[in-house]
């Protein structure tokens, strides 16, 4: 009973990932390039966090989400750089653009599952990317630069500072999620994904739900995406593709989908692999997660946390087995 | 439209797409789900004659036998260490056999780029050979090629399904497992066999479309992709469905470049998607296709 | 057992992954995936005493552009091997922070910042996309930067106060397809271009431009780069009757489907190609035997160039056996000396000097093109390009090789 509570088993992890995060900024320093890379964990992390509802949840796979971050970024650029309203502007017209999208994509494929509904998203990115890279006053394949430098009122924030908020961003929206899968509605959501047929005997509509959490993702990875545009003040139309897309799904996979603490670790492995280790330099860190994703799936299908937990649990059966031996019937 | 050479390669392009989809079919009869790694073996038997041929001096068929040899047995490895450990482990849910599929996917067009290079290679025809004139069309080895080997695959699988126990125990097993495990047939050997021949398949249609335009490592996807459109579209009912849906995947895509032009290809193909899998999800050869 | 405390579970596998991270973090190098490479082959001359010059690369040596990215760092290495031999800059030697962007955009910010970091005067970029980016990170932190692949000016929007370019611009290939066409008396053209980011813009940009130089495009064609049927479009191009077919493409398979395609539907008509197809040799064997005949082809390099072959002979004691000399070898062997010139103007690496040094290079001659191909930058001309005699004309020969000058007219600066 205690378990179906929102407050308590939260606190913990997002302790945790704000002492993580704290951490990683201390090692960063004011080092740009370390700063980048946290960016990049940022964007990586909300794109995954933006997947992982409907995927874990409800588990609908999509890939449209190439797109849905493109659409952050690029509002953010254009109402920038062409409307000359704020940055922050940006970011809600962007997720507001994206949850409609999403709301059009999933109306059109609302009974679509599985291999189908990953062709048919496949499909909707690549054409998306097609038309970004067409679209003159986008800029076509040069994107659009010299988006402003963020600023609240007075306050201009710093590189480090955005990163900073971009990682905070993360950790809350991370947090959202947990306490949302917890609550009786995230049962509900969840439940789609194992007995859909139970969900409409229930009186939900089940292609609503999906619809919904998938417009929710597609908000949180547009974020992510106009996170990405702020920070480096610029955008082009070949930064988030279909190949971005289906790393991000190995690095959720990796990280394990019980709850959406994993995306982040799937984020900072993903960033690791692919980006800083120069020990895979030739290629071999998309090929690394592949691989491990593949070990995961066949090994430990419930990803890293999952791993964890298990070792966590082998840990504490000892005492468990000693308080039995003691007559301690309670436990 | 009434050029004969738009006609020709109309049958090029349906033959190859309905030939990843006749591999993505093999798989399906047997375990249910559509293993999207087929892409990569075609990929990596093209890429791999190419190699052998142009940076080893091989011979084309000696060459062309490797390759295929490799590609059936990353496709029956898939079966055993990927297929076989995804079902047990995952009673329902698509997912994970999704997931675990497109990994394999991306892990063997990587490790294709490592060991190959990241070059497009161009192919190697079977047998070399002019063009031969028809009328005001040239048939090029390739297009030979890729309709000789559709020809050969879908009536050898068609009729091989029909008339062998192989074929009815496939047909059986793809039914339901359970029931066929308990007759006593052979199930794992079964669907093993049947991937093979998958990988075949696969590796034999790569090799004969590259020798048309060359293979470069990073095509698996979008083979994989327009693949399986040809199944969806053609449906699973027949053997020869996704030689129907191929067929008119390159039809759709000769008459967008005639008509409108060579950018809207993508916004056709995600067009013809969101209509069949609307409309006809069955596909136009209707059975039910497993999900 | 432990369900008692999910989230206490949760938080220490959390805690334990982060942990790992962080201690792989801290163990690899305080900086990222850049390595200061030692060059190949031999050095010669004294040992240079002052503290190291370094020099950023970012090139593609694992992703899409693999296939030739390593050659322009080669030109780069042999180009500092050469120097440092020959007293290095300043009495300074040069040094190679390579990194390497994958051609990914999203992580050129990173490795940009990276050279930054690590202490770089100024950058060669080979790959374009990670350069487009970064271009504000490059500006705030006043990298100058030579974008050795980039052909279009577009590239030169704001903010590019640091940001150079060298190859001849797509203005430049279209004077010279222009003068080309007006050598045959050709007015009428069909245009037939991939959908490549890349090719798109180019040829965009320079459909205004031909025509101002009185050509008629009489037909427009293009395909997706993974398109290897043609037939439909040969046929359409046939029916507008043009004199020549002009193909913009990054080459490869595309290309040669396509030239096959045409020279079957149209083997009288004359053919130009603007694009990565003249360096390509293992795709013009997957073309149709003979169909690649008097097919004329634009290219930055010609071997006999006394220039290009004096630079080659300069390199190859620092290169390995088996290097030759390339367009993109060039490439790399002039950003490398624009740089080291530019700090030998500016008698240091401090900017904004080393820039306002930059933009005083004049008719610096280039290793690629023809004899009289120079480069010169000012304060508003960030494409160093002087014209079209950075560039040469080619024809294929019956065997579909390369292997001769385009005898009926080569552009002029």
């Amino acid at each position: 009973m205690k378990s179906l509570l929102p407050r308590a088993p939260t606190t913990a992890p997002a302790l945790i990932a704000v002492a993580a995060g704290a951490l990683l900024l201390l090692w960063a320093g004011g080092n740009a390039y370390n700063l980048s890379l946290l960016g990049l964990l940022a964007t990586y992390s909300l794109v995954g966090l933006g997947m992982y509802a409907p995927l874990a949840w409800a588990g609908s796979m999509s890939l449209a989400f190439s797109a849905y971050a493109a659409i952050g970024a690029y509002s953010v650029a254009v109402i920038s750089t062409k409307a000359d309203a704020p940055v922050w502007v940006g970011w809600i017209v962007g997720a507001a653009l994206a949850v409609v999208v999403a709301l059009i994509l999933g109306a059109a494929t609302m009974r679509l599952t599985g291999f189908h509904l990953v062709a048919i998203t496949l499909l909707f990115a690549t054409a998306f990317q097609t038309w970004l890279v067409s679209a003159n006053w986008l800029g076509s394949s040069n994107g659009i630069g010299q988006i402003a430098a963020l600023s609240l009122g007075w306050w201009h924030p710093s590189a480090r500072a955005l990163v900073i908020g971009g990682l905070a961003l993360v950790v809350l929206i991370a947090i959202g999620l947990d306490r949302l899968r917890r609550s009786s509605w995230g049962v509900i959501a969840r439940a789609l994904g194992q007995a859909p047929l139970a969900v409409e005997c229930c009186g939900t509509r089940v292609p609503r739900i999906t619809i919904v959490m998938q417009c929710f993702g597609a908000a949180i990875a547009a974020i992510g995406g106009s996170f990405f545009a702020t920070d480096v003040q610029g955008i082009t139309p070949v930064t988030f593709t279909t190949d971005l897309v289906f790393l991000v799904l190995f690095f959720l996979i990796l990280g394990g989908t019980s709850s959406p603490w994993g995306a982040l670790i799937g984020a900072a492995i993903a960033v690791e692999l692919t980006v800083r280790a120069t020990f895979f330099a030739s290629g071999g860190g998309l090929l690394l997660l592949a691989l491990a994703v593949l070990v995961v799936l066949l090994i430990a299908p419930s990803g890293i946390l999952g791993l964890l937990g298990d070792a966590r649990r082998r840990l504490a059966a000892p005492a468990g087995r000693r308080a039995r031996l003691r007559g301690d019937v309670t436990r | 439209m009434t050029d004969p050479q738009v006609w020709i390669s109309i049958l090029e392009q349906g033959c190859f797409y309905g030939l990843i989809g006749l591999a993505y079919l093999l798989g399906l009869e047997g375990t249910g789900f559509f293993n999207f790694a087929v892409g990569s073996y075609a990929l990596v038997a093209a890429l791999m004659t190419s190699w052998l041929v142009s940076e080893h001096g091989y011979g084309v068929w000696p060459a062309l036998i490797l390759a295929v040899l490799v590609a059936m047995a990353l496709a029956a490895l898939t079966e055993l260490a990927v297929v076989r450990t995804i079902e047990a482990k995952f009673q329902h849910g698509e997912l994970p056999s999704l997931v675990a599929v497109a990994a394999l996917l991306f892990a063997i067009s990587q490790v294709a780029g490592m060991v190959f290079g990241r070059v497009t290679m161009p192919g190697e025809p079977f047998y070399s050979f002019t063009p031969i004139a028809v009328g005001s069309a040239y048939l090029t080895p390739a297009v030979v090629g890729v309709v000789g080997v559709a020809v050969v695959a879908f009536a050898g699988v068609s009729i091989t399904a029909r008339t062998t126990a192989f074929g009815r125990a496939l047909r059986a097993v793809g039914d339901n497992k359970e029931a066929s495990r308990i007759l006593g047939l052979p199930v794992g050997r079964v669907r093993l066999i049947a991937f093979a021949v998958s990988g075949l398949v696969a590796a034999l249609a790569g090799i004969a479309y590259s020798s048309q335009a060359g293979v470069s490592w990073d095509v698996g996807l979008q083979w994989a992709l327009l693949g399986f459109l040809a199944l969806v579209v053609g449906g699973a009912g027949s053997w020869f469905g996704p030689l129907v849906g191929g067929i008119l995947l390159g039809f759709v895509q000769e008459i967008i470049e005639l008509y409108a032009g060579g950018q809207d290809v993508d916004y056709a193909m995600l067009g013809i998607a969101l209509v069949f899998f609307a409309f006809w999800p069955k596909g136009l050869t209707s059975r039910a296709v497993r999900a | 057992m432990a369900s008692k405390r999910p989230g206490l579970a949760k938080a220490g596998g959390l805690l334990l992954a982060l942990c790992l991270s962080l201690a792989a973090a801290a163990c690899g190098s305080s900086g990222g995936t850049g390595t200061a490479s030692a060059d190949s082959a031999q050095t010669s001359g004294p040992a240079l005493k002052g503290k190291p010059i370094i020099i950023g690369m970012d090139s593609d040596s694992t992703g899409p552009a693999s296939s030739y990215n390593p050659l322009i760092t080669q030109g780069v290495q042999g180009a500092i091997a050469y120097v440092n031999a020959h007293g290095g800059v300043l009495g300074r030697p040069l040094k190679l922070f390579l990194t390497n962007s994958q051609s990914n955009p999203a992580e050129g910010p990173a490795v940009y910042n990276d050279m930054i970091t690590h202490g770089a005067v100024a950058a060669i970029g080979a790959p374009v996309g990670p350069i487009q980016q970064a271009k504000q990170i490059i500006q705030n932190a006043k990298l100058l930067t030579i974008a050795t692949q980039a052909t279009d000016t577009s590239l030169l929007t704001p903010p590019s106060g640091y940001l150079y370019m060298i190859a001849p611009t797509s203005t430049t290939y279209a004077d010279a397809f222009c003068a080309a066409f007006k050598a045959i008396h050709a007015t009428r053209i069909a245009l037939f271009h991939d959908n490549s980011p890349g090719v798109l813009t180019v040829a965009n940009a320079s459909i205004p431009v031909y025509e101002k130089c009185g050509v008629t495009f009489v037909d427009q064609e293009s395909a997706p780069v993974t398109q290897t049927d043609f037939t439909a479009i040969a046929a359409r191009i046939k029916a507008s009757h043009p004199r020549a077919i002009y193909t913009i493409s990054v080459g490869g398979s595309f290309q040669a489907a396509s030239e096959t395609a045409f020279y079957q539907a149209m083997p009288n008509v004359q053919r130009f190609t603007l694009g990565a197809w003249p360096s390509q040799p293992a795709a013009w064997k997957a073309a149709a035997p003979g169909s690649l005949n008097g097919s004329v082809v634009i290219d930055t390099i010609d071997p006999e160039n006394p220039r290009t072959k004096a630079v080659a002979n300069m390199l190859a004691p620092y290169l390995p056996s088996s290097w030759t000399m390339s367009q993109y070898a060039a490439d790399g062997y002039d950003a490398l000396m624009l740089i080291s010139e530019a700090i030998k103007k500016a008698g240091g690496t401090a900017e904004p000097a080393l820039n306002a040094a930059f933009q005083t290079i004049q008719n610096f001659p280039t290793t690629f093109g023809q004899p009289s191909s120079t480069l010169s930058f000012s304060a508003t001309k960030n494409s160093g390009s002087n014209g079209a005699c950075s560039l040469v004309l080619k024809e294929f020969n019956a065997n579909n090789t390369l292997t001769q000058d385009w005898g009926t007219f080569q552009p002029s600066c």
